[in-house]
């Protein structure tokens, strides 16, 4: 093969790549671009002149350390438990059982298809330490002595929050995970389980890589979901007590709709983005990279 | 054959509504609050508009969790609706700084019902020195309490706390940690209600939040440090209130006060439907009485008021719909199918017979002393340091002094200029 | 034999286990909607609904439940159709070609997603009100679509790539195009894939609120959460109806995640032929 003819058979791979992606990048900067722009513009404008007034206002708050650190715990603890969990949901899904379609759309729909301000609301109610079911059937059935105020106390209101966000969102690693190990062949197992190696043995060296590629896209997906995420702390605690579940995006909500500051809530949901975007920036470096040499 | 012609009669018959509806473009009303038992009285009542003025009329409910953040949306993306209820609690001001209302003085002072408002309702609706709405209805916070569990510790029931050191020697007796009930239900959680509570104390203990100008801070002294110790320690010393008072509010209180758990909490008119929704045995075990204080009788009032758009391009028809859900008549009408809640009108609350009893006699005793949240745009932050103030005295985090200290250079921040 | 029926006492324990943890919320709502609201509030705790009662449902239902549930329906099918739609071409651009730019545009195309949903709300709102697109299908999907479907394009890819090539080229050399190769030989072995992606959009977009709130100001057009965040209200929060609608309003994503089962089942056959 000569040269010319192998490089301009690239070249018509590349002209056919750009046409089928380039109509959904303009699509989404087109929907994207303004309102992503008018935010930036937003931020830097303060008393109608360019300023970084907005940025020094966030960053000199009190609050602001605060906030972050309450952002990654809630996104750690967050994503850690939805990953571990839809992964292990997953995997016993993916057994052949009985009724397996009911037993999937149980498990994972009904969490999700919850809207998110009944979900908030309902463990809210749930939650709650003088009429709440949580405390009665715990009380009940003897794991705990006397009613634990779930969302009274700090501590535990972090965690109660961490709980509902999860029993919301592991349905989507779970789901993921399940499409991928869906396109693994029975005979591989079987394979395995001949060449004598353990269920274990059979996770390493046959689920685990068929379903890497989705646990690293999954989680990126559900970390930029997950720091961006608000509703629930928002019915659930508002915030509270004393501020423990804060995060950066339920305060920039409460900049923007409740205070009517668009200016500061836009520079702090900038911030929010940066945050986002470095990891994200980090992850799919390394994804790529690892998808390349492969 | 025929069914070719009914469909082409169809689609001309969509197209015919499509264009009259676009020709004639109707009022639109945006209803707030707690409404959804309302539902089927604001239809009617619209009707009834409708039919009398001719104009047309397209209103949306809205839930109250959702509704300001909408409001918000809806004003600064300019498709606000023609009409819309602001909270008496800070909105009107907010609004007004910022564009979003239309001044109503001229239609205020050609009109008969303006002269029927409480006239304390009025500083709620002003911002520099115009008025931006007409107030619907209002209310003020009492104490609400649980009769049958005063009678079963022995207490009289036709004899309230009234001061402090009575509503703490009252709330001891009526709390008993083991059988799980409680005293005196102290609002800790992030919310309004959390400012609300504050605001109580802190006026019955003769302060007040901001000086007369609103310029600056004016709890930052020792009534305003005094009324937040005490109110505090009704959970982190006396333990009175329940173990999750953080996370709870006047309207959590008042679903343990249903189920007997708790004998005390902030309550007014708009809880005696709701406790009896609840429990409908607690029916003539509840009452309500004017707050205990230290130094003077104290209450908060809230309520709604009717605003216009000022991007709104028709403003007389949204001014006549307000009259008209604002008039003695719509608003008799109004009692006599719901019962409350308490008018804006005086003339209408002097002659409902649904506001004779007794419990209402103490609603409408209370009112004139009753106090209004500093109407000024700023209003929505400061209540949030307020919240984060008790809250951090609440968890434990600060002692009210420093938490009054922290808040007051927070709000003097907001507030300057 | 034994090591058998042990492991479906595993089995079935374990999903009866799991499916007891994660239900139980919505299970309570359940019965919760059955009871009158004495016993709603009744202390001590009530489990079982002592005189089960629909007012909640009925309440719910004369509040025309079902225009907002139709809406629903409408939204979430054009956000779950059109998610994958769109979603396909880009994903196999990426997967299959490594082009200048392809790690700029997946990595444009995340960016969507990074930013807070919160900061799209008025600007969206202007841009569909100068389409004249606000209260409207259209434009509620338009506005879900920047959130679906980049999910929908690393996805899908990912689900491409684990396909062999060698099908393609066994195809091609039988005469298909590209794109013919693509609907015949890498769709259907993809399928497990696309379906979740187009259940996650249905799902995305049935329970979202901020958007829906904001763009659709009519009773006809409005969705579902829409209609149950009325009953979140001042004073007190109407659990009865709440749930009651909440419950009605699981029902379609149920079915037609039962309905996408298919493709599920589809995928695990076909994945044979990898082998």
């Amino acid at each position: 093969m000569n040269q010319p003819a192998a490089s301009s058979y690239v070249h018509r791979q590349h002209r056919f790549a750009y046409g089928l992606s380039l109509p959904y990048v303009i699509f989404l900067v087109l929907l994207i671009g303004y309102p992503v722009a008018s935010n930036l513009v937003q931020s830097f404008v303060a008393d109608g002149t360019f300023s970084l007034e907005n940025y020094q206002r966030v960053f000199s708050q009190g609050e602001f350390r605060q906030l972050l650190v309450n952002t990654l715990i809630w996104t750690v603890g967050s994503v850690s438990l939805q990953m571990i969990l839809g992964l292990a949901i997953a995997l016993l899904l993916n057994q052949p059982a009985r009724g397996a379609g009911l037993w999937r759309a149980l498990i994972l729909v009904l969490p999700w298809a919850t809207p998110d301000i009944v979900a908030g609301v309902a463990w809210k109610w749930m939650l709650n330490d003088m009429y709440g079911v949580i405390n009665d059937l715990m009380v009940r059935v003897g794991i705990l002595d006397w009613y634990l105020p779930w969302l009274g106390d700090p501590l535990l209101a972090k965690a109660s929050v961490i709980v509902a966000n999860t029993w919301k969102g592991f349905a989507l690693s779970a789901m993921f995970y399940l499409a991928g190990l869906k396109t693994i062949p029975v005979e591989l197992y079987e394979a395995a389980a001949v060449d004598g190696a353990g269920i274990l043995g059979r996770f390493r060296s046959v689920t685990l890589p068929a379903i890497k590629p989705f646990l690293g896209t999954t989680l990126m997906l559900t970390i930029i979901w997950t720091i961006n995420y608000f509703p629930l702390i928002y019915t659930m605690t508002g915030g509270g007590p004393a501020g423990v579940t804060d995060t950066f995006v339920t305060y920039a909500y409460r900049l923007a709709f409740r205070f009517t500051d668009f200016a500061r809530s836009s520079a702090l949901s900038t911030v929010t983005f940066l945050l986002v975007f470095a990891l994200a920036l980090a992850y799919s470096t390394i994804l790529l990279r690892r998808g390349e040499d492969a | 054959m025929s069914g070719r012609r009914v469909s082409i009669l169809l689609v001309l018959a969509l197209f015919l509504m499509g264009s009259t509806s676009v020709a004639a473009e109707p009022l639109t009303v945006w209803v707030g609050g707690h409404i959804v038992e309302q539902e089927r009285t604001w239809a009617e009542i619209i009707a009834g508009f409708e039919e009398e003025t001719g104009i047309d009329v397209e209103y949306r409910l809205i839930g109250f969790e959702v509704y300001y953040d909408n409001l918000v949306t809806a004003f600064s993306a300019g498709t606000p609706p023609d009409v819309t209820f602001a909270d008496l609690g800070g909105w009107v001001p907010t609004f007004a700084s910022r564009g979003w209302l239309e001044p109503l003085d001229d239609r205020l002072a050609a009109s008969e019902v303006t002269d029927q408002i409480w006239p304390n309702l009025w500083p709620t609706v002003e911002y520099e020195g115009n008025r931006y709405g007409l107030p619907w209805y209002t209310d003020d916070r009492l104490l609400l309490y649980n009769t049958k569990m005063f009678e079963e510790a022995g207490l009289d029931p036709n004899k309230p706390p009234q001061t402090w050191e009575e509503l703490l020697e009252y709330a001891k007796i009526l709390t008993n940690p083991a059988r799980g009930t409680y005293g005196y239900g102290v609002s800790g959680l992030k919310s309004e209600v959390t400012t609300l509570g504050y605001m109580i104390f802190l006026l019955g203990n003769g302060g007040k939040l901001l000086t007369d100008d609103y310029q600056h801070v004016a709890f930052n002294n020792e009534a305003g440090i005094e009324a937040l110790q005490f109110y505090t320690d009704l959970f982190t010393k006396y333990r009175v209130s329940p173990p999750g008072t953080l996370s709870y509010g006047e309207d959590d209180y008042r679903t343990m006060m249903a189920q007997g758990r708790l004998a005390m909490a902030i309550g007014g008119p708009w809880s005696f439907p709701l406790i009896e929704l609840a429990n409908p045995e607690i029916k003539g075990n509840y009452r309500v009485a004017m707050h205990p204080y230290n130094t003077e009788p104290a209450s908060v009032f809230g309520g709604w008021a009717s605003v216009v758009s000022s991007q709104s391009t028709q403003k007389d028809a949204a001014w006549k719909f307000i009259e008209y859900i604002t008039s003695y008549e719509t608003w008799r009408e109004w009692m006599r199918r719901h019962g409350g809640p308490m008018p804006a009108r005086m003339d209408v609350a002097e002659d409902a017979p649904e506001l004779s009893g007794s419990n209402w006699q103490v609603v409408l005793d209370v009112f004139p002393v009753a106090a209004f949240r500093p109407p000024i745009p700023e209003w929505p932050e400061v209540s949030d340091q307020i919240q984060s103030m008790v809250q951090n005295v609440l968890a434990g985090r600060m002692d009210a002094a420093t938490a009054v200290r922290t808040a007051s250079e927070n709000i003097e921040r907001i507030l300057a200029p | 034999m034994r090591r058998r029926g042990c492991a479906r006492l595993l089995l079935y324990g374990g999903l009866i286990a799991v499916a007891m943890l994660t239900t139980f919320p919505f299970v309570w709502l359940v019965l919760t909607a059955l009871k009158p609201y004495s016993e709603i509030y009744a202390f001590p705790l009530t489990y079982w609904p002592q005189n089960i009662t629909f007012e909640h449902f009925q309440y719910v239902l004369d509040l025309n439940f079902g225009r907002y549930f139709l809406n629903s329906v409408a939204v979430g099918l054009g956000t779950g159709l059109l998610t994958v739609v769109i979603a396909i071409l880009p994903a196999y651009a990426s997967a299959r070609f490594t082009f200048p730019g392809r790690r700029a545009m997946l990595l444009s195309i995340l960016v969507c997603q990074m930013f807070p949903q919160i900061t799209f709300v008025v600007p969206l709102l202007i841009i569909l009100r100068g389409l004249g697109w606000t209260d409207s299908y259209p434009g509620i999907v338009a506005s879900y679509l920047p959130f679906t479907t980049p999910i929908g394009v690393w996805l899908i890819r990912n689900f491409f790539a684990e396909i062999p090539k060698q099908l393609e080229e066994a195809a091609e050399i039988d005469g298909c195009s590209r794109l013919q190769a693509l609907r015949r030989v890498v769709l259907p072995l993809a399928l497990p894939g696309i379906s979740s992606v187009g259940i996650y959009a249905f799902l995305w977009s049935w329970s979202e609120l901020m958007f829906a709130l904001s763009f659709l100001t009519s009773g006809d057009m409005q969705t579902v959460p829409v209609f149950l965040s009325l009953f979140v209200g001042q004073y007190q929060t109407r659990w009865g109806p709440l749930f009651a609608g909440s419950v009605l309003a699981s029902l379609p994503p149920m079915v037609m995640f039962l309905f996408l089962q298919k493709y599920f089942i589809q995928g695990l056959t076909s994945g044979s032929v990898k082998g």
